[in-house]
């Protein structure tokens, strides 16, 4: 790269190709294209996988290809704008797989010059990739395979110092458990999807950042004044005080009260142990100090450590809202202890809390049911709240271990295995388990699982409009309903998804994190325009990012589409549709899927019957070309 | 008679810091307009596994003054804060081994010894810290400072843990 290249500011117009089966590292120039049209992040990953993966490929075969990405405010004091986005083909769905995580290391990787790096092919034995600055090595890691997360984090710090930043696999990966995370800052986890497994089939077992390199913006005035401003907006947010102070686990409450604490593999919404395990008992009995994130105002993240007890010891990033609930509540577990306990397993092996928690969970329902003995269990009880079962389980999933093998699987695979009506209770949409709120109390949320491009996923629209509590006349302003503001309310959810997926997809691209956008809407799209034109001088208005936005969203629909991901996976499990909440203040709820996504197809352009975009929005998003090359046009207008 | 110099120094609660480095950008954009932690003369030093982050702040105890080999480094009359003199600094380090804080650092391209310069009087990361854990105070007003919020922490007024803005 030359002073001569064309390039904008805010990024750093380079990135890396690395082949692991050819041993070869090359430094490309950023497409300028790529990120007009796709800012960054998620947008790119996808545009990349969408271009250079084979139709039908093994997930977890070489041919695979991992995208890791930061975006044009990378580096910079905007706040909470420090996240980066690791993608390939998930080996739990088959389809597009993408987890996002924040902690310091994207903007290390910016300091040391790279936008995104892109990881070909497989080594033929374990590798780490070694960055400093220009300096771009492929090392042998040999002795470190079999080592978890956190023993492979102290080896590097011991190594190349304190203050590099590292991602890396554990055990989990190793083992090409189907959920496995990648980890950076000891407990900041890329989890979602199985990009750990990815990254572990292709023998990598880390990559070390050294960065010492500046991000300069276009306009650093107006940027300056912009981050002043939306300080201002994020601490009068109303939810600040507790995210801030207690982290995300502050939900659990509020959760409770709206009766959607999932319980017992989401058989009820209650849970009669709730207020062990909730904000207030991790603050009396755990909480060190808060723990952030790079640049971050907000701080949702703590540091704790367990004492006494049989836990005692247990100590890093305390398990957040997604984790207490999932290793906690979803199995029937009460003790908060336990739950750090089984967090910190989770994080140091590098597999997905979530889907762990699910997968125990639809395991312990089995169990419940007969379909599961102490004969497949090896020896295990698996009765709900068995706290030694779940830490054992964890153990094994991660090695493979006994059940452990099958449960690496994930629930989609476990029941077609075991059969006997599991397929029932095995929650999954599109192959990826739950998270850990019963979307039967919130509409939009139910809707957002089912579209949700990589499978069961709160975050992809993350619809907290209808969980604010706003008053009837906001949610008419924003999406033309009163209903808007009503959480078991199925009317107007829809566009409201529509939009939150579109703005979502723009987030994760500038690698934003959604408690700026999504938590009282502190950051609206005009506002990320601002941020992005200051930054990189781009021609940015939120029109222009809303579009950008809604084809990431399609290009990702297009990618699960020629791989056989269509409408009929757009469902949810039954028991959230068929099978009423059967107690607590949203007794009786299920969520009306059916008479949401005719509306949510519609306003998205895509063929009602086949569930593909119409050929004008694909020409509207500029997306022709890409739909043409795998025969995916003509099913749109059929 | 000049007026007696009002000696503040930045003070760090390592108890509240939680690492997010919004100083070391501060810093780096006040001086040069850019973001960089390599050019911040305030630095966060973590250790991953304890959860510690403690941010290193010149004390102001002038050991790099008697250091330096061409009396490039001296003392702010205004504020009291370190000067370098950058058309005399060779580069030599000698600073930065004689700083017992780690705070002395050599800036990245120019190679010419960089420290706190407390801004001018307004330091940048004690304004924006979002945990107020830096203070930029007198040994006596920081003795007060901290005897104050003990009574309110004892009182249950504020949080035991970090305070909200």
């Amino acid at each position: 790269m030359n002073d001569t290249t064309p390039k904008y500011k805010g990024y750093r117009n380079q990135v890396l190709v690395i082949d692991l089966t050819k041993n070869k590292i090359e430094k490309k120039v950023l497409d300028l294209s790529l990120v007009e049209n796709y800012l960054g992040g998620r947008g790119i990953a996808i545009k990349y996988l969408f271009d250079n993966l084979e139709q039908g490929i093994d997930p977890l075969s070489p041919e695979n290809i991992l995208v890791i990405g930061t975006g044009p405010l990378t580096g910079t004091l905007a706040p909470s704008s420090n996240r980066y986005t690791i993608a390939a083909k998930s080996p739990l769905t088959g389809g597009i797989g993408y987890a996002n995580a924040g902690g310091h290391f994207a903007p290390e990787l910016a300091y040391a010059g790279y936008d995104a790096i892109f990881i070909h092919g497989k080594a033929e034995t374990p590798v780490y990739i070694q960055i400093e600055d220009d300096i771009v090595k492929i090392q042998d890691a040999q002795h470190l395979w079999g080592k978890d997360v956190w023993e492979t984090d102290e080896y590097f710090r011991e190594k190349l110092g304190e203050q590099i930043q590292i991602l890396s696999i554990g055990q989990g990966g190793e083992n090409l458990v189907r959920y496995a995370a990648i980890l950076n800052n000891l407990s900041r986890a890329a989890a979602r999807t199985g990009v750990g497994a990815v990254m572990g089939s292709k023998n990598l077992k880390a990559i070390t950042v050294q960065g010492t390199g500046v991000v300069e913006v276009n306009e650093a005035d107006k940027f300056d004044e912009l981050i002043d401003e939306t300080l201002e907006k994020i601490y009068a947010d109303p939810a600040y005080p507790s995210l801030s102070y207690y982290g995300t686990s502050f939900l659990v409450d509020l959760a409770f009260i709206s009766g959607g604490l999932s319980t017992r593999n989401h058989q009820t919404g209650i849970f009669e142990h709730y207020e062990e395990i909730s904000a207030e008992a991790f603050d009396e009995k755990y909480r060190i100090k808060s723990e952030s994130c790079f640049a971050c105002p907000i701080h949702c993240g703590k540091y704790s450590k367990v004492t006494t007890g049989k836990y005692a010891g247990t100590k890093g990033g305390s398990p957040e809202y997604e984790t207490v609930v999932c290793l906690g509540s979803k199995c029937g577990v009460g003790n908060l202890a336990a739950i750090h306990h089984a967090n910190e397993l989770c994080n140091k092996y590098g597999i997905d809390t979530i889907s762990t928690g699910d997968v125990i969970a639809f395991a312990m329902e089995a169990y419940e049911k007969g379909v599961l003995t102490k004969e497949d269990t090896d020896g295990l009880e698996l009765e709900w709240g068995n706290e030694d079962t779940m830490i054992e389980l964890i153990k094994k999933i991660a090695h493979r271990d006994g059940v452990g093998d099958l449960l690496a699987e994930g629930s989609k695979r476990i029941a077609a295995k075991i059969n006997k009506g599991s397929e029932d209770y095995a929650h999954h949409i599109k192959g990826m388990e739950p998270p850990a709120y019963d979307v039967r109390t919130a509409k939009a949320f139910g809707l957002g699982w089912a579209t949700a491009t990589r499978g069961a996923d709160h975050l992809a629209a993350l619809p907290n409009f209808e969980l604010l509590g706003y008053e009837p006349e906001i949610g008419v302003e924003w999406f033309g309903s009163e209903k808007a503001v009503d959480p078991h309310a199925w009317e107007s959810k829809p566009r409201m998804v529509v939009w939150h997926e579109n703005l979502g997809a723009i987030v994760d691209s500038a690698e934003m994190c959604k408690y700026t956008c999504f938590s009282a809407y502190a950051v609206k799209p005009e506002d990320m325009a601002r941020f992005i034109a200051y930054s990189t001088g781009m021609d940015m208005n939120a029109e222009n990012l809303m579009r950008i936005g809604e084809r990431i969203y399609n290009l990702e629909r297009l990618f699960n589409l020629r791989e056989g991901i269509g409408k009929d996976q757009d469902r949810l499990p039954k028991r959230f549709t068929d099978e009423p909440l059967p107690e607590g203040p949203a007794k009786g709820q299920v969520v009306e899927l059916d008479k949401m996504l005719p509306d949510y197809y519609k306003l998205r352009g895509w063929n009602w019957e086949t569930g593909y975009p119409t050929k004008e929005k694909l020409q509207e998003l500029g997306l022709l070309e890409e739909a043409e090359k795998y025969n995916l046009v003509s099913r749109g207008n059929e | 008679m000049t007026e007696q110099l009002v000696k503040r120094r930045i003070f760090a609660q390592k108890e509240k810091c939680n690492g997010c480095r919004i100083c070391e950008l501060r810093c780096s954009f006040y001086h040069e307009k850019l973001y960089a932690p390599s050019h911040s003369r305030i630095r966060v030093k973590k250790v991953e596994i304890e959860g510690t982050t403690i941010p290193e702040t010149c004390r102001l105890c002038y050991k790099c003054i008697e250091s330096c080999p061409e009396g490039a480094i001296s003392k702010s009359e205004i504020t009291g804060a370190i000067q370098i003199d950058e058309q005399k600094c060779t580069g030599c380090e000698e600073c930065v081994k004689a700083c017992p804080f780690g705070v002395m650092h050599m800036h990245p391209v120019s190679n010419i010894a960089m420290t706190c310069d407390l801004c001018d009087g307004d330091p940048q990361c004690v304004r924006y810290c979002p945990e107020e854990a830096l203070h930029y105070m007198t040994a006596k007003e920081f003795v007060e400072f901290r005897k104050k919020e003990k009574e309110n922490i004892e009182a249950g007024r504020i949080p035991k843990h970090s305070p909200i803005p």
